[in-house]
């Protein structure tokens, strides 16, 4: 029981990466990579906030500041101008892959490349019954649920939304019937980089943290939304959900060295049995080129 | 120890990586980010095979040929069907996977304490064991290999690529067999890297998890990208820069640590810059259009 | 796909002669439905060998649909679709793209589709037929041999290309040219590939009157004197029905005929 326990608040951390992926892959069709670089920045700059006395609350706003930050400037610097060049999806992806190994590397060198921790000691640890949580889960347990619910209200209920959906819809179009779509996707950018930094926030908060870990992290969110299936925000959250789940038990029963296995054969089995993924819509033939 | 030969050396390893990753994406259009996971395997086989078995050298590059290009046809046999950018993210799927069993199968790999006591190469009975001499064979080896790609390049094999590479559908409609080249593309891009892998490993005759990292892959991309891809001479530029850098940077007498990221760092700030100013790179015949 | 004699006149004889069937591509009951809209509904057409008809329809009527069933792309609900090669009859509903091209069957896409990065005469030597299934390891091994192999494709090439009028322009990069000039190498193109049935879209599409011209005298003449079979679909039907010997209306899932000229 706990282990499912663990299982579900790992994997709604992870279905907030495949959610932040998504996000970006769905509109914008950008594979953007440079996001695993952003989820290790995050937690760094909690730290230094920390340890120039500024406070938690202090310092979690400046960081997913700083995330969306980074985000939007992933955009203005890379992907924007290549768009207007009409450059393809591999000049996108070239373009992410460098940003993803300057921000890495600029963290390695800021902080170093040892493993760091957000606090010291073993943390509080609340009781239900038989299970037993940690404050970190909750906080990212409630955090990812608030989020998530408000995302979906959002997308359904206001115009900003509705401009958003009809993006991950149909990109071209939206920009030929004039709406800004430059400042959408800015807002992308920029959403996508702010749920990546509270999930590298919340998993940091029990466990270390270096700056190669934004790389497993952008790693599910591809699974997430590869298998949750093409233009499917909500697919990337269930299957994120669901390989947490997976992932803890394929962990307690066998040994962690299989835990990076489990996802690849989810993978392999989707992409055999079903390409189109879980929840997404098959495209024809000539779309596929 | 001749510095300028040491560096010959690491220019030869790496010209046959570039060339082959070549084959891949400035040939055959499918860009993948896998390629440092395919030598390291090259790397581990060959020196299991030499240290665990006592096979001989060349037989033990073979070996490595072998797996890598065995690994490659599992990957492509799968994923042949799939649009780039689905093909890229699965690639890195595979670079993490691979890399997670190299650090993580402890009984076979040794995980993260990686190989040492790796032989110099010893060819009947005669052991190259100064540094002119390795350099002598590697001139042979790295010449035969070099031969081979080019001799695929130019073939009618390497013109159907790159017929598929310039429009998939448009090739597949005049009977141009897709899933046939890309498979074989593969495995031989595979099967060269892999060599080079056992040639890295015997050269610095101890070998650890760290150098076949996503990092490396990108690095490599780095050769391909701003030495230029779709023709011969592009990946020889690439890896001669890549050599070249690493020494530039030496004249700021960097702390060792911080030099290794910079390394990295000024990859991906090339990366970025050559997708905005130069796509088809420094001598490279192939622009992504 | 065999080697066919150089003097492409002859084939055309030899195959009058042992023809048992006088049909090149068939449908029977061709089906497809697409976003809850019928598209096709038991759809049947028959080409006889060496003939030309033009397909006309609406927009939207499911010309582009039919030509992609033909080709491969998109397989469809129900019904089937064969071809007529070497005196057997093929059944390749639902067969790849690659296959239906090997049995015989070329496109002309309505956008043309060459090679941008290559030269005219490499996309024309791309198509070669005998090519097609030189792997890499012949590629690597066989080297003499592939050589001369690639000589006589390479000759091949450079007459089709003399064939469409495009001799003197074969070492052009193929985004260099002009839209006509581009359809006549795709023309090139099938003629190297042995493509002995032709599927147009739209050939005429975007080519000034002079162009067109050149483009109508080519197909007539690869119609009548080189026998290749041909589905035309263009909507200059005035222009296209000269050399088109049935014509067709595509609407509501079914073809209807028009006057034969």
């Amino acid at each position: 029981m706990q282990i499912l326990f663990n299982g579900l608040i790992q994997g709604a951390l992870f279905a907030l990466m495949g959610l932040a992926f998504s996000l970006v892959y769905s509109t914008t069709g950008v594979l953007h990579m440079a996001l695993g670089a952003i989820y290790a920045l995050a937690p760094y700059i909690l730290l230094t906030a920390l340890h120039i006395g500024l406070g938690w609350g202090v310092g979690l706003i400046l960081a997913v500041g700083v995330a969306v930050f980074v985000g939007i400037f992933c955009e203005e610097v890379l992907h924007w101008p290549f768009l207007r060049r009409n450059a393809p999806a591999e000049v996108h992806l070239i373009g992410s892959l460098g940003m993803f190994l300057v921000l890495v590397q600029a963290i390695a060198i800021l902080w170093g490349s040892d493993v760091q921790v957000l606090h010291n000691g073993v943390d509080a640890v609340y009781g239900y019954g038989d299970l037993r949580l940690t404050r970190g889960q909750m906080f990212s347990g409630f955090g990812v649920l608030i989020i998530i619910g408000a995302f979906f209200l959002w997308l359904q209920r206001t115009e900003l939304g509705l401009q958003f959906r009809a993006m991950a819809d149909n990109p071209t179009l939206l920009s030929l019937l004039g709406r800004d779509v430059r400042k959408l996707r800015r807002f992308v950018f920029g959403m996508s980089a702010g749920l990546a930094a509270f999930v590298a926030l919340g998993s940091s908060y029990d466990t270390g943290f270096d700056p190669h870990g934004g790389l497993e992290a952008v790693l599910i969110g591809v699974v997430a939304t590869i298998v949750g299936g093409r233009g499917s925000l909500a697919g990337a959250v269930l299957v994120g959900l669901l390989l947490g789940v997976i992932r803890s038990e394929v962990v307690w029963f066998t040994s962690a060295r299989w835990e990076q296995a489990a996802t690849f054969t989810i993978l392999a089995l989707v992409l055999f049995f079903r390409p189109q993924g879980l929840f997404g819509r098959t495209l024809r033939l000539e779309e596929k080129s | 120890m001749s510095y300028l030969l040491h560096l010959l050396i690491f220019f030869q390893i790496y010209a046959v990586v570039a060339m082959s990753l070549n084959l891949l994406i400035g040939y055959g259009g499918l860009l993948q980010v896998a390629h440092a996971a395919y030598f390291g395997v090259g790397a581990y086989t060959a020196a299991l095979l030499w240290t665990k078995l006592g096979v001989g050298f060349i037989p033990g590059l073979l070996g490595a040929a072998l797996m890598s290009s065995l690994l490659s046809l599992l990957v492509s046999l799968s994923a042949w069907r799939f649009r780039g950018d689905y093909f890229v993210m699965i690639s890195l799927a595979v670079q993490v996977v691979l890399y997670s069993l190299m650090y993580n199968f402890m009984d076979i790999t040794n995980g993260p304490y990686g190989i040492t006591a790796i032989p110099k190469p010893v060819i009947m009975d005669s052991i190259f064991a100064t540094q002119e001499a390795t350099f002598a064979i590697y001139v042979v080896i790295v010449g035969m290999l070099a031969f081979i790609l080019a001799a695929a390049k130019l073939s009618p094999f390497g013109l159907s690529l790159q017929a598929m590479r310039d429009d998939e559908l448009a090739a597949r409609s005049l009977g141009i067999p897709v899933r046939r080249l890309k498979v074989e593309a593969f495995m031989l891009a595979s099967a060269m890297v892999g060599v080079a892998g056992g040639l890295y490993a015997s050269y610095i005759s101890y070998i650890d998890p760290t150098s076949f990292t996503l990092d490396e892959s990108i690095l490599m991309l780095s050769m391909v990208i701003v030495g230029g891809t779709g023709n011969v001479r592009g990946p020889l530029v690439g890896a001669a820069v890549l050599i070249a850098i690493p020494e530039l940077l030496r004249f700021l007498s960097l702390p060792d640590t911080v030099a290794a990221h910079i390394r990295l760092l000024a990859y991906g700030l090339l990366l970025i810059l050559m997708m905005h100013w130069r796509p088809q790179g420094l001598a490279g015949r192939y622009r992504f259009e | 796909m065999e080697a066919v004699a150089e003097n492409l006149n002859e084939t055309i004889t030899l195959r009058a002669t042992e023809d048992v069937l006088p049909w090149a591509v068939r449908t029977a009951n061709l089906c497809l439905a697409f976003g809850g809209h019928q598209v096709l509904e038991g759809l049947n057409l028959t080409l006889q060998a060496g003939e030309a008809i033009l397909l006309r329809g609406e927009n939207g009527s499911g010309k582009t649909t039919l030509l992609n069933i033909l080709s491969g792309l998109i397989r469809p609900d129900a019904g089937s679709v064969l071809l007529h090669l070497k005196g057997r009859e093929i059944d390749v509903t639902g067969s790849s793209p690659e296959r239906i091209a090997r049995s015989g069957l070329g496109r002309l896409w309505q956008d043309i589709r060459l090679f941008p990065t290559m030269t005219a005469l490499d996309n024309v030597l791309a198509a070669s037929a005998e090519l097609l299934d030189r792997t890499a390891l012949a590629g690597i091994t066989c080297w003499p041999l592939i050589r001369r192999q690639e000589r006589v494709a390479r000759e091949r090439a450079l007459h089709n290309l003399a064939l469409v009028g495009m001799a003197d322009r074969s070492d052009s990069s193929a985004d260099k040219l002009s839209v006509g000039q581009m359809k006549r190498v795709a023309l090139a193109r099938l003629l190297q590939a042995e493509a002995d049935f032709w599927l147009l879209d739209e050939p005429l599409a975007g080519l000034d009157q002079v162009s067109a011209e050149e483009i109508l005298r080519l197909l007539e003449r690869f119609n009548t004197d080189h026998g290749k079979t041909m589905l035309v679909v263009e909507h200059q039907h005035e222009r296209m029905a000269p050399i088109c010997g049935r014509m067709f209306f595509l609407a509501n899932g079914h073809l209807q005929p028009e006057r034969s000229v």
